[in-house]
């Protein structure tokens, strides 16, 4: 077990893994971010039709529409360009987290409603993509969970926050 | 441990500095959203005027507090379907009713705008949906004008809504309510009298469908894909 963990530090120690995450999460949530941005009311729809917040909770319906988006396209560009990235990796990891279940238990629900197989259902989950199928989302979303874990753990050195200030090595 | 707090210190300055870049890109933007505004409220929930006049408009402000009879005039729209489609359609239609306001028909709907009053703009029809899916295609001689940023149209539109005799709101359809909000905006905000608004709650979608005539880009485009029969 310990060998295996040592093999993927040494993997990790190339810097190759962290720089495919942070490009693929990075561009992923640049894309769907941006798109949100475009419609923040098609997006409060969308919220909406989640249930998650009551009828008079519609402030912080608002604020998730508004802020949600642009947080996206911020951890986008961190994550491009390499600032901040284990942070960012932890909001992204956290917004996967709520994300997901929350996404396939609307699923569940549209199953229900159109007696339909799993696989078949596809709708506008406000991901960013417009519909989707949800067998294929699922997917999706955990490849980037993973991805935004690896960020996390990772302790690579092919950062711009590392190329701007590189740590110092005392000399004794 | 110190590293995993630091870590977690660098997230929580990401979501706050993500957060005020939102907030301040949200103010700069035409489309963006009202943080304390109810986006969704019951349009049944205001009074409407009454509506001995039917082809009277109000002034903002005299609102009395008679709600007029709900319609029943129109029958079951959607009646005859049983599918999962069909109980949304009637949810808003059952909405629309409620509002004091008037569920129409394809066929009725098709038949304004066919009536020489159309082309008078005696009757106005109004796209509720966004900018984008209204270049996309709408209703020829539809006006765009949506309760979520009605200032981008309204001073345009206004006008025409004043002298109209008949005004038909619709949006995309299915369970999408802006057309019963926009009608709730034009009533409880600009004061036109509830009597001649009207929602098309098949939408543009039940539109197209049907073979109704679609126009792309600006109003009075010209570019027009007409349909099979209506």
């Amino acid at each position: 077990m310990s060998e295996q963990v040592g093999r993927l530090r040494r993997l990790d120690a190339t810097g190759v893994p962290n720089l495919v995450a942070r490009l693929v999460l990075g561009l992923a949530f640049l894309y769907m971010g941006y798109n949100k941005t475009t419609d923040p009311y098609g997006f409060l729809k969308l919220i909406r039709e989640y249930q998650i917040f009551a009828p008079e909770q519609y402030v912080w319906m608002n604020l998730v529409a508004i802020a949600l988006p642009w947080l996206e396209v911020f951890c986008g560009l961190l994550l491009i360009a390499g600032i901040a990235v284990r942070g960012t990796g932890l909001v992204v990891l956290g917004m996967m987290l709520s994300f997901t279940p929350v996404v396939f238990m609307r699923a569940l629900g549209i199953q229900e409603a159109e007696q339909k197989a799993f696989c078949d259902i596809a709708f506008d989950c406000g991901c960013g993509a417009g519909e989707v199928n949800i067998c294929w989302k699922l997917v999706e979303n955990t490849g980037l969970t993973l991805l935004a874990a690896l960020l996390v753990w990772s302790r690579t050195t092919l950062t711009l926050t590392n190329a701007l200030a590189p740590k110092k090595t005392s000399v004794k | 441990m110190r590293e995993m707090a630091r870590v977690i210190l660098e997230s929580l300055i990401v979501v706050v500095v993500g957060t005020g870049i939102a907030l301040v890109a949200n103010v700069g933007s035409d489309v963006g959203l009202e943080l304390r505004r109810n986006y969704f409220k019951p349009v049944g929930s205001r009074p409407s005027v009454p509506t001995a006049d039917s082809s009277a408009t109000t002034q903002p402000g005299d609102q009395a507090a008679t709600r007029p009879a709900v319609q029943e005039s129109s029958s079951p729209v959607h009646a005859a379907q049983g599918s999962a489609a069909g109980e949304v359609a009637n949810k808003v239609e059952k909405l629309v009713k409620e509002a004091g306001l008037t569920p129409l028909r394809h066929d009725e709907v098709a038949a304004l705008f066919h009536d020489p009053q159309y082309q008078s703009d005696a009757y106005v029809f109004v796209d509720a949906r966004n900018e984008k899916q209204y270049h996309e295609g709408h209703i020829p001689r539809a006006w765009r004008l949506d309760h979520v940023n009605p200032q981008l149209t309204l001073d345009l539109v206004q006008p025409f809504l004043l002298g109209a005799e008949k005004i038909v709101i619709y949006c995309h359809g299915g369970d999408c309510e802006d057309s019963l909000f926009t009608a709730g905006y034009l009533r409880d905000t600009v004061g036109i009298n509830p009597a001649i608004l009207h929602v098309y709650t098949g939408g543009m979608e039940e539109w197209a469908s049907k073979g109704g005539p679609v126009e792309k880009g600006e109003r009075l485009s010209g570019d027009i894909t007409t349909g099979g029969a209506q």
